[in-house]
């Protein structure tokens, strides 16, 4: 309940002090979402109706509960991704922990600037696993 | 459908046993970084993909690569003025561009009505053998590393004013919805912070009209 009242102060504020920024940036999602949606409901796979409402009742639930932006999404790999490239990017990076050790500073999250350095590296590899896994299959 | 079911009764048990606690503490930082690039990378894949169809000359007037042009040169020109209401601005001219292709193409206008809820689809067990087995599975964790692990980080990272949500409240926050519409034909659904893939969804959006 704490949290609850706290996170309504904060969502108050936050949309007085920068409103049409807000209203914005609330629509951001709706670029990964509406293409999903209307595919899906072309389809016949999904109530549209159903879908709006219920998704517009968690979005309002969880973001007067928690009180961040935490959007209310579509689950992107039932739709746009395919199995092997999650697991590609997880072996991929397992190996490279085990192979470097890098596991040392990996285990402390709380040392963002050497996490965030491994951007670069993270992206190669993972480019690497999809694009080698694709074409696998092809 | 089945795939969501599917999916929101293993992350709302796995929560409640307290396995995604465990997850999240073994899981190294990068792998959680690796798989959020992974996803904006998709998403800028998907947004070029789709813009790949469209030309400049166009036989229909509100569909074409001038609008995304236009869009970008926008969207890159206000850059410097964070407070600047892109999406908001793209949203209202798409939603016009919608309603006048639908009033001029003889559509029928959408109208008011009352929705009736409680007409449940159930998936049959052949249903949920194949949603669950072919999309369902491979989603769980993702949806764990995604919609959980990375959104705790993430959450901590971009509002640290704010008290992170637990991972085991997220995980039920995720279990709870899922196992809410998808009895009523929603779709499956799952929590994210909207990150850098948004630089893309103008032109998404706007390929999409």
């Amino acid at each position: 309940m704490a949290l609850f009242a706290s996170s309504f102060k904060h969502n108050v504020q936050t949309f007085k002090k920068n409103p049409l920024g807000e209203i914005a940036g609330s629509l951001g999602d709706l670029g990964t979402l509406l293409p999903l949606m209307t595919a899906l409901t072309a389809g016949g796979s999904i109530s549209l109706t159903a879908t709006l409402i219920f998704s517009g009742v968690f979005n309002i639930c969880s973001g007067a509960f928690f009180g961040i932006p935490i959007v209310v999404s579509d689950p992107l790999l039932i739709f746009l991704y395919r199995p092997e490239v999650v697991l590609g990017v997880c072996s991929i990076g397992l190996i490279r922990v085990g192979a470097t050790h890098e596991s040392c500073c990996l285990y402390r999250p709380r040392s963002p600037a050497i996490s965030k350095g491994n951007y670069g590296g993270w992206y190669r590899c993972g480019r690497r696993g999809h694009v080698t896994l694709h074409h696998g299959n092809d | 459908m089945a795939a969501g079911i599917g999916v929101g009764v293993v992350v709302m048990l796995l929560s409640i046993m307290g396995m995604i606690k465990k997850a999240a503490d073994m899981i190294p930082l990068p792998i959680v970084k690796g798989i959020q690039v992974g996803a904006g990378l998709s998403l800028c894949l998907n947004a070029g993909s789709m813009l790949s169809n469209l030309s400049l000359n166009q036989s229909k007037w509100d569909d074409n690569l001038f609008w995304a042009i236009g869009a970008f040169s926008i969207l890159y020109g206000f850059s410097r003025l964070p407070k600047f209401p892109f999406a908001l601005l793209v949203f209202l001219l798409g939603g016009i561009f919608a309603a006048v292709e639908v009033a001029t193409s003889n559509g029928s206008l959408p109208a008011f009505g009352f929705w009736w809820p409680f007409n449940p689809t159930i998936p049959t067990p052949d249903e949920f053998a194949t949603g669950f087995g072919t999309a369902g599975i491979g989603q769980i964790s993702l949806t764990i590393l995604n919609s959980v692990i990375a959104v705790r980080y993430l959450s901590e990272d971009l509002m640290p004013t704010r008290p992170a949500p637990s991972v085991t409240a997220l995980g039920i926050s995720v279990g709870l919805m899922n196992l809410t519409g998808c009895w009523f034909g929603a779709m499956p659904i799952c929590h994210g912070i909207i990150s850098y893939a948004n630089l893309s969804i103008g032109c998404v959006w706007l390929a999409n009209q």
